[in-house]
């Protein structure tokens, strides 16, 4: 037992009132005792009790909870294990508040690769499942750690009542070893049990090494310094002008050019086609080609391969030059009708068709042109030829005044036409049909019309333009 | 107090009677206060403080305008070209990350185990993981090439009205890395409150009271405090080591998920784990060393604590070892023949030389540690794991750099050399971990001081301080 060192003289009448709240306080649970004798007018918050040792401040607190004292807190530089059963304290409730973080975050990142690569912006990835579980959950995994995390984290300091810079606590010189090396109880004066004199004893009784008060502060005294609040207040004004800015910037119009802090690629210092450029005498950007010269793979002296038509006649004025590569752009629209039957005759103002391919014609020709015409032809004229392709079809469906429908492949004048004709058909177009040179390869080309001439003979060839070889196994080819 | 010391500071000794304690000499609670704070509160830091804080703050300079330099130029002043597009940022970035995970791991796992020793020593390993992941972020972040489009990573709504990949292992980086530096911080602040409190009551200047004051959140180690503050930690302990282990598992789906062979195998994220923790207590103990040395924490950080460590890196590093073991069994054993010429051309190709210094440096260089006098000789620890440190920088340069420059197409086969950027950003992310590392001796407790009272010997019979 310490001494009290202050004036007062602890009577043993006093330390027996002690024992018997101590004796009445083990049998009733709240002590209804008659408060110690009237305490001089002393305004205090409490006492704040120093102890040498953590088993000392856990044997006083134990003492003043017997006591009756339910108003208690002890500080202690490490952790005490053992003191919140003797202070009676729950268990916090952190452990929910992780698993409610932990579900959360779980959840959410499942949410996101659901809703962001399924929903609102589905995303293929190498034909795979839109969503499914495995990949989505690392994301969420580490979101559901994260979240618990944070909930225990801001519990933390929610439920520990802080941040608190200001503490009545702190004005007591002797509580800055709180931290170090000493331990303390502090015994809030709205305590039930609370008497300035009496619990000064019973903390000396108990072992302490010194009792002192706990000051009341005025509120005025505890509130923020004026050049803070007025920082926060200037800060927090000024902190709004950018997103103001932001949000007139989005919900304005303007006629100047937007703000363009990192033009990344959008300005180039290079001349683009259409413009001026004054380095050139006629002030163009994009320069013709010199005179004279041909650009690589634009010699096309082969007219019979390359139009269709056999170069000795100069009659070409009815047909469109096929490349828009060379620069040159339609020297004139096709004709309008078909051309007459029987190439051969060459009518006054008729191009001189190539009759013979200029290719050499084998299977393999044959066969490159049925793929080919199966995709860029039969959209049109069906698979058959018999102008009733899909597109077609669909067309007629809607009657769309506009359409004209492919005349068939089979039909007489077309049967008739030298191959040279269908080449430029399929090259410039007829017609409502537009020129596919810019898709299919001259050669490419010849193939389709080789197709085109075998699926036309499908109708009319009889058995004597069989191969007497191959006529008696015929029922077996494929 | 029965001990089984062999001297003052050596606490090594092995006899199953006695147990050997945590810390040497006479500690009491004020005394580590004492010892840890005065650390915090020099007016003027030791003179080897001053010159190395110049070298590493001019290095960390350095680095800024380095990537000042690569943003305003382009990724074209680093070596990265086809076909070897991940150079040395991605070797680095996993480095740094790797270092990253001793702290953690010593503070959550360690904790979990209930092994007490670790408190020494884990305020320490845990800045060391902050600093780490802080060298590591910039890495990938500048790598993107146009780094303002930076938070294109989040999945924020944005004006093309797209998202990102959530089945890219790129995207799953980004969310570990990013929680597993912000759980670390968390988990290392609301460790060090206690003590910047204790900062606080210690201050003298105003400044620092202020300081002190505002980072310890008035924190007055009430019991419904510690209360709150032991279920968190042990929470945030709980959480942080699936984190831990999935961090570098996730860095590791990086490569695997891929179909480059070398990068394409099972066996990487715990190989990428082993090999983490492995490179992180390197780490630790480099710089524990020279610190306990310096700053006066023998009694603290004891030689057993040292010890224990060699023994996790000796652990680890044949982990790694059988991996690499291993990654050639099943390139034979699973008939794949790019998986077979990816092998071979690794350990025998134009990188030989990077192999067999990874090899040398992480498979055989630990092996000193079976020998006591190598685990209790401080000077030998370092030597060795710089060499460790060595070698897991080239087992990452060896993993990203092999495996590119010989894939599918031998025509476009090419061998990676890096600009003189790359080499100086690498020293300046030195520079950058040590500048951060360097501030936190002077400004911040080194030593969890609460945590170690907490384990000091119990004083009376009847104290109820914990075992």
């Amino acid at each position: 037992m310490k001494r009290c060192p202050c004036d007062c003289q602890v009577t043993s009448e006093t330390r027996k009132t002690n024992e018997v709240r101590i004796q009445n306080d083990m049998s009733i649970a709240t002590p209804t005792q008659p408060k110690a004798p009237p305490e001089p007018e002393v305004r205090i918050g409490g006492l704040l009790a120093e102890f040498t040792s953590a088993a000392d401040v856990v044997a006083a607190a134990k003492q003043l909870r017997t006591a009756g004292y339910r108003n208690l807190e002890v500080h202690s530089p490490h952790a005490i294990h053992g003191i919140d059963k003797v202070l009676g304290a729950k268990r916090p409730p952190l452990p929910w508040a992780a698993i409610a973080g932990g579900v959360i975050g779980l959840a959410g990142g499942l949410w996101m690769a659901w809703w962001m690569n399924a929903v609102d912006y589905p995303l293929i990835i190498s034909g795979k499942p839109m969503f499914s579980f495995l990949p989505s959950l690392p994301v969420a995994f580490e979101l559901a750690i994260l979240l618990a995390a944070f909930a225990v984290f801001g519990g933390t300091i929610a439920l520990g009542g802080l941040p608190r810079p200001a503490n009545r606590l702190f004005r007591v010189p002797s509580f800055a070893r709180a931290t170090n090396d000493r331990f303390f109880i502090a015994v809030e004066q709205s305590d039930e049990a609370f008497g300035s004199g009496e619990t000064k004893h019973l903390l000396y009784d108990a072992g302490s090494v010194g009792v002192e008060s706990i000051p009341i502060v005025d509120q005025r005294e505890s509130r923020l310094p004026r050049p803070f609040v007025l920082t926060a207040i200037v800060l927090s004004v000024l902190a709004l002008i950018p997103p103001v800015l932001i949000a007139k910037a989005r919900y304005t119009t303007s006629t100047t050019p937007r703000l363009s802090f990192i033009s990344d690629m959008d300005h180039q210092p290079k001349f683009k086609a259409q413009t001026t450029n004054s380095l050139f005498a006629d002030g163009r950007s994009m320069r013709p080609q010199v005179a004279g010269t041909i650009a690589q793979g634009d010699l096309r002296e082969d007219s019979a391969f390359y139009r269709g038509i056999r170069k000795e006649s100069g009659n070409t004025e009815n047909v469109a030059d096929v490349d828009i590569a060379d620069g040159t752009f339609l020297i004139s629209v096709p004709s309008e009708e078909n051309t007459p039957p029987a190439a051969s005759s060459a009518a006054a103002g008729t191009p001189d068709w190539v009759t013979k391919f200029p290719v050499e014609v084998d299977e393999k020709l044959i066969r490159r042109g049925k793929q080919r015409y199966e995709i860029y032809c039969a959209t049109c004229h069906g698979i058959g030829g018999d102008g009733d392709g899909l597109v077609t079809l669909r067309a007629l469906e809607l009657e769309q005044g506009t359409w004209v429908r492919p005349t068939s492949l089979h039909a007489e004048p077309i049967r008739k036409q030298p191959v040279g004709q269908l080449y430029n058909t399929i090259a410039n177009g007829v017609r409502k049909m537009p020129g596919y040179a810019a898709q299919i390869p001259v050669k490419d080309r010849w193939a389709i019309v080789s197709y085109v001439k075998a699926l036309q003979k499908t109708r009319t060839a009889t058995a004597k333009d069989v191969p007497s070889d191959v006529l008696p196994n015929m029922r077996k080819l494929k | 107090m029965a001990t089984a010391t062999v001297n003052e500071f050596d606490n090594t000794l092995i006899d199953p009677a006695v147990r050997p304690p945590l810390m040497t000499g006479e500690n009491s609670l004020g005394s580590i206060t004492e010892q840890v704070a005065a650390l915090a509160e020099r007016p003027k830091p030791p003179r080897a403080w001053t010159i190395t804080f110049a070298i590493s703050s001019s290095l960390t300079v350095m680095l800024f305008a380095l990537i000042g330099y690569l943003i305003v130029t382009g990724v074209g002043v680093w070596g990265n070209n086809s076909p070897v597009a991940w150079g040395w940022p991605i070797v680095n970035f996993v480095f740094w990350v790797g270092i990253g995970h001793a702290g953690t791991l010593i503070s959550a796992i360690l904790f979990l185990f209930r092994q007490d020793w670790r408190t020494s020593i884990n305020r320490f390993a845990e800045a060391m993981t902050i600093f780490a992941v802080t060298c590591a972020g910039i890495f990938p972040a500048i790598h993107i090439g146009r780094v303002w489009f930076v938070y294109w990573l989040a999945p924020l709504p944005n004006s093309l009205a797209m998202w990102p990949n959530f089945r890219s292992p790129l995207l799953w980086d980004v969310f570990a890395v990013t929680a597993y530096a912000t759980v670390s911080a968390m988990f290392w602040y609301l460790g060090m409150l206690p003590d910047l409190a204790t900062l606080r009551d210690r201050a003298t200047s105003r400044i620092r009271k202020i300081a002190y004051g505002i980072a310890s959140l008035g924190w007055t180690g009430s019991s419904k405090q510690w209360r709150l503050f032991e279920m968190a930690y042990l929470l945030l302990a709980a959480l942080a080591t699936p984190l831990v282990l999935s961090v570098h598992t996730i860095v590791s789906f990086d490569f695997a998920v891929s179909q480059v062979p070398g990068w394409h195998t099972t066996i990487f994220p715990p190989y990428f784990v082993a090999g983490a923790v492995f490179s992180g207590f390197a780490m630790v103990i480099t710089l524990m060393v020279p610190a306990r040395q310096f700053f006066g924490l023998k009694n603290l950080v004891t030689l057993r604590h040292l010890e224990n460590m060699c023994k996790i890196v000796l652990a680890t590093g044949m982990m790694v070892g059988y991996a690499y073991a291993t990654e050639f069994f099943i390139a034979w054993y699973g008939g794949n023949e790019y998986e077979q010429f990816a092998f071979i051309n690794r350990a025998l190709g134009p990188y030989a030389w990077a192999y067999w210094t990874m090899v040398s440096c992480n498979v055989l260089a630990p092996q000193l540690f079976w020998f006591k006098s190598v685990r209790t000789t401080p000077w030998a620890m370092v030597v060795i794991c710089v060499l460790v440190n060595v070698g897991m920088w080239f087992e990452r340069f060896v993993i990203t750099v092999t495996s590119l420059s010989r894939d599918f197409l031998p025509s476009s086969w090419g061998y990676f050399t890096p600009t003189l950027v790359d080499v100086l950003m690498f020293v300046g992310s030195f520079g950058l971990f040590f500048t951060l590392f360097l501030l936190f001796c002077r400004f911040l407790p080194m030593v969890a001081m609460a945590e170690v009272k907490s384990v000091l010997p119990a004083k009376s019979e009847n104290e109820t301080v914990p075992v």
